[in-house]
C-alpha cells in the first residue's frame, strides 16, 4: 500500500484552523471565567502555554519521527501499559471533536434554524467529516490548503470590520484586578490545547517529520495572534460584561455592527469560516482517532474503525450534554480546565519520564528500529 | 459495476429528505417584516404592550396612478398587542397577522415614557436574547403616543421607521441635538460601572388633543436620562449639546454669536472639527474632572461691515473667545442639570475613575451618589474660528 504523506505546511494550516475555530465558537477566554476586559492578557498567557504544550507533544514526536504516539507509548512502556495510556489520548480526540460539533450545532439551532432537530445538524457534520477522513490524511491536507486562505480572509475581514466600530475604552481598566482573573480566563483555553495531541499521531505522516516542531510553533504563534484579535475586537464592540454573558461572543459582535446603511450582516463570513474550519479540524480528529485505534489494537487498516467511530461520535455529541447549562458548567476552569490539562500532562508526563529514564539507563529508545534514520 | 450503481443510489436516497426543504424554511412572501417597534406598559395592570410597524408590500412602490405597482394601501401597517411579558405581547401580535412576524429588519426601537420610568430591564433582556433582533437598531424614548409616532406620515419617506432613523442621524450629525446611538450602546452603559445611559428622545409634534401640529410629525431632539434602567428626566437641546461636548461626540454644531462690533449683530459660527478629553483627579473625597475641549469653527455668516478679517485683527480673537464661551455655557447647562437636578452620571465620570484610577473607584463607588453632585469640572475650551467660507469680507452696501 502506498504510504500517505502530507506537507508540513498543511500541518501548520490545520493547527491554526483548529485553534482559531474555538475562538470563533465561544471564545472561552472571555466566557469561561471573569477575565472580562483583561481577556487579551489571557490570550497572551494562552500563547505561552500553547508553546509549552506543543514543545512537550512535538518534542517527543520528533525524537521518533517514524512512530505515532501510540507506537511510542507501546515502545517505551511496553505493550499493555502503552496501549492503555494511548487510549486516554484517543479518547480525547473523540471527546474534543464531540464538544466542537455540539457547540456548532447549538449555534446553528439557536441562531438560525430553531426548529431543526439538533441530531440532523450533528449527523450532517459527522458524515461529512468522516467521509473526508475515509479519503485519508493526504486529502485532508489538500483540503486544508484550499480552505486556509478562505478561512483567513474571512476572519481578517470580520476582525477588520469590527475594528472600525470598536470602542477601545472598553479595554480599560488594564489589569486592575491583578493576575488571578487573567489566569482564570485562560485556563479553559489552555485545556483546549489538548487539540494539539493530534500532532503526536500526524508526525510520521509528514514529509519532513523532524521539522514538525517548527511548523507547530508557527501555528501556535499565528493562531494566538488571531485569537488575540478576535478577543480584543469582541470586547471593543460588546463591552466586557455583555461579551462575557453572550453564548457566542464573536458572532454576536459581528451581528451587531453596521458599517454603513447598506453594509451589514457580515456575520455570515464568520459562520462560513467556522463551518469550514470545523470541517478541517473534525476530519483531522476523527482520522487521528481511527489511525491511533487501529495501531493500538493492531487492525490492518484504520478505515475499518472509522465508521463505528463516526457513529459513536454522533451519539456522544448528543448525549454528552443534556442542555446548555451542562455545556456551560463543563466549560469552566474547574471541569474542562482540569480535564483538558490532565489529558495532555498525564500521558505525556509518563512518556517523557519513561524516555528520560531509558536515556539515563544508557539506552537510546529512538535509535532502535523504527527510530531515526 | 453493480456496487457502484448501488452506492450512487444510496447516496441519492440520503439526500432525498432535503428535497422538501428544511424545518426552518421561510419564504419572504409569508413574512411580515417589522420595521419599527414600540414598547409600552399599562400603568394599572402592568401589562406590556408592543406596537409594530410592519412593511406592507401591497402599499409600496411609489405614489400616484402612473407609478405602477403601488396600490391604494398604506406602505405600512401598524398593529399592537399586549401581554404579561414583552415576548408574550409579541406572540399575541401573531394572532392578528396573516403573515409570520419577523423582527430581523427592525430599524427603530421605541420605548414609551411610562415604560422608561418603570425600568427597561425586561424589554432589554428580551431584545438581547431573541435571535431576530440586531442591536444596530436605533433606540428612542418617545414623548407622546407611540402608536401615533409609528403611524406618522413623513413627507419624503414611504416608511415611518426609515424616516425616524434618518431624522435621528441628521439631527445628531449636523446639530448635535441628539446622540448618535444604537441599541448595542445601551447594554454597555447599563453594565459599565459609573456610567448612566442617555437615550435619544423622539418628540411627537402634537397638541393637547393629540392632533398633529407642525410640518414634520416628529422631532428627534434632546435625551432621556436614566439612572440604572429607569428614566429620571430629560435633557433639552442645549444640555444635549453640552453632553455631546463632554463625551466628545460632536460632529457639527452651529452657534449664533453676538458680533463684538456694531452693537452685537448676529454672527453664525459652525464648528466642523471637535475633540474632547477628560481626566480625573482625586483628593480624599473630592473629585475634580478636567475637561479639555478643542473646537475648530468656520465663520458662516456675518453682517459686520467694518472689520478687516486678518491675523492682526482683534475681531477674530474675540470671536474665538465668544465661541469658547458659548461651548462652555452648553457644558455648564448639562452639568447643572445632570449633577444637581437629576443626579445621574451620564457623563461617565465614575466610569472615568473606574477606568483610569480603579483603586480610587473601589474606595468611592459605594458613596458615588453623594460624591457625584459635588464633582468640580474644569472646562478648558480651545476654540478657533479658522475659516470664513468662500468669501473673505462681508460686502459693504453703499
Amino acid at each position: 500500500m502506498r504510504v500517505e504523506k502530507f506537507a508540513n505546511r498543511q500541518l501548520l494550516y490545520i493547527l491554526i484552523i483548529m485553534r482559531v475555530t474555538v475562538a470563533i465558537a465561544n471564545l472561552p477566554l472571555l466566557t469561561s471565567a471573569d477575565a472580562l476586559q483583561d481577556a487579551w492578557a489571557s490570550a497572551i498567557l494562552l500563547l505561552v502555554a500553547g508553546l509549552f504544550v506543543v514543545t512537550v507533544i512535538a518534542g517527543l514526536g520528533i525524537r521518533f519521527p517514524r512512530l505515532t504516539v501510540v507506537e511510542i507509548a507501546q515502545k517505551l512502556l511496553g505493550k499493555g501499559a502503552g496501549t492503555l495510556l494511548s487510549l486516554l489520548i484517543l479518547w480525547s480526540f473523540l471527546h474534543l471533536a464531540s464538544i466542537d460539533v455540539r457547540l456548532y450545532s447549538e449555534m446553528i439551532i439557536v441562531g438560525f434554524l430553531p426548529e431543526t432537530p439538533i441530531s440532523f445538524i450533528t449527523a450532517s457534520v459527522v458524515v461529512v467529516a468522516t467521509t473526508a477522513a475515509l479519503a485519508g490524511m493526504e486529502v485532508i491536507g489538500r483540503v486544508a490548503d484550499i480552505i486556509f486562505p478562505l478561512f483567513l480572509a474571512m476572519l481578517l475581514v470580520s476582525i477588520g470590520s469590527l475594528f472600525f466600530e470598536a470602542e477601545f475604552l472598553n479595554l480599560q481598566p488594564v489589569l486592575a484586578r491583578g493576575i488571578i482573573p487573567v489566569l482564570g480566563g485562560s485556563i479553559v483555553s489552555i485545556a483546549m490545547t489538548a487539540q494539539l495531541l493530534v500532532v503526536g499521531i500526524l508526525i510520521p505522516k509528514l514529509t519532513e517529520p523532524k521539522r514538525a516542531l517548527r511548523s507547530a510553533f508557527w501555528a501556535i504563534l499565528a493562531s494566538s495572534l488571531l485569537i488575540l484579535g478576535v478577543t480584543v475586537m469582541t470586547v471593543g464592540i460588546l463591552g466586557p460584561d455583555e461579551g462575557a454573558r453572550t453564548t457566542f461572543p464573536f458572532f454576536k459582535a459581528l451581528r451587531n455592527i453596521q458599517l454603513s446603511e447598506f453594509l451589514e450582516r457580515i456575520e455570515i463570513l464568520a459562520i462560513f469560516a467556522w463551518g469550514l474550519g470545523l470541517f478541517v479540524g473534525l476530519s483531522t480528529f476523527i482520522y487521528c482517532g481511527a489511525q491511533g485505534t487501529a495501531q493500538a489494537f493492531r487492525i490492518s487498516d484504520y478505515r475499518h474503525v472509522l465508521l463505528p467511530m463516526g457513529a459513536t461520535w454522533a451519539v456522544i455529541t448528543i448525549h454528552n450534554f443534556d442542555n446548555v447549562f451542562e455545556i456551560r458548567s463543563f466549560l469552566t476552569p474547574e471541569y474542562m480546565g482540569l480535564y483538558g490539562i490532565s489529558l495532555i500532562l498525564i500521558p505525556y508526563g509518563l512518556l517523557w519520564l519513561a524516555y528520560l529514564v531509558r536515556r539515563l539507563l544508557g539506552q537510546n529508545p529512538a535509535s532502535e528500529e523504527g527510530g531515526g534514520r | 459495476m453493480n456496487r457502484k450503481v448501488l452506492a450512487v443510489f444510496l447516496t441519492l436516497c440520503l439526500f432525498s429528505p432535503a428535497l422538501s426543504g428544511c424545518w426552518d424554511r421561510q419564504e419572504p412572501e409569508q413574512l411580515a417584516l417589522v420595521l419599527g417597534l414600540g414598547f409600552d406598559v399599562d400603568e394599572k395592570s402592568g401589562e406590556y404592550k408592543i406596537i409594530a410597524q410592519i412593511a406592507n408590500p401591497l402599499g409600496m412602490g411609489g405614489e400616484g396612478p402612473e407609478a405602477g405597482g403601488g396600490g391604494t394601501q398604506e406602505a405600512v401597517w401598524v398593529v399592537a398587542a399586549s401581554g404579561e411579558t414583552p415576548l408574550m405581547a409579541s406572540r399575541n401580535l401573531v394572532i392578528k397577522s396573516s403573515r409570520q412576524i419577523n423582527y430581523t429588519h427592525t430599524a427603530v426601537i421605541l420605548f414609551s415614557k411610562d415604560l422608561a420610568r418603570r425600568g427597561l430591564e425586561t424589554v432589554v433582556d428580551f431584545l438581547d436574547r431573541e435571535r431576530q433582533f440586531r442591536l444596530v437598531a436605533h433606540p428612542m424614548v418617545v414623548e407622546g403616543d407611540i402608536r401615533k409616532a409609528l403611524e406618522a406620515d413623513f413627507a419624503l419617506e414611504e416608511v415611518g421607521a426609515v424616516g425616524v432613523v434618518r431624522h435621528h442621524l441628521h439631527a445628531s450629525q449636523e446639530r448635535a441635538v441628539t446622540r448618535d446611538m444604537i441599541l448595542r450602546n445601551i447594554y454597555n452603559t447599563f453594565t459599565q460601572p459609573g456610567w448612566e445611559a442617555a437615550v435619544p428622545r423622539l418628540h411627537l409634534m402634537t397638541d393637547e388633543e393629540g392632533k398633529m401640529i407642525g410640518e414634520a410629525p416628529v422631532e428627534v431632539t434632546g435625551l432621556a436620562v436614566f439612572r440604572g434602567d429607569k428614566m429620571v428626566g430629560w435633557l433639552d437641546e442645549k444640555e444635549t449639546r453640552g453632553l455631546n461636548w463632554v463625551l466628545g461626540e460632536i460632529n457639527r454644531v452651529v452657534y449664533v454669536l453676538q458680533s463684538p462690533l456694531e452693537g452685537g449683530k448676529p454672527t453664525t459660527v459652525e464648528v466642523f472639527q471637535a475633540a474632547s478629553r477628560m481626566r480625573a483627579e482625586v483628593k480624599g473625597d473630592r473629585v475634580t474632572v478636567t475637561l479639555e475641549i478643542q473646537a475648530d469653527g468656520r465663520l458662516q455668516e456675518t453682517l459686520t461691515s467694518r472689520e478687516w478679517l486678518d491675523s492682526e485683527s482683534e475681531y477674530t480673537r474675540s470671536l474665538d473667545r465668544r465661541l469658547a464661551q458659548a461651548i462652555r455655557n452648553d457644558v455648564t447647562a448639562a452639568l447643572d442639570k445632570a449633577q444637581q437636578e437629576l443626579n445621574s452620571d451620564v457623563f461617565g465620570f465614575g466610569n472615568l475613575l473606574y477606568r483610569t484610577k480603579p483603586q480610587e473607584w473601589r474606595r468611592l463607588s459605594a458613596r458615588w451618589d453623594e460624591i457625584y453632585p459635588e464633582i468640580r469640572v474644569n472646562i478648558m475650551v480651545d476654540a478657533n474660528v479658522r475659516r470664513t467660507g468662500i468669501i473673505k469680507d462681508p460686502m459693504i452696501i453703499r
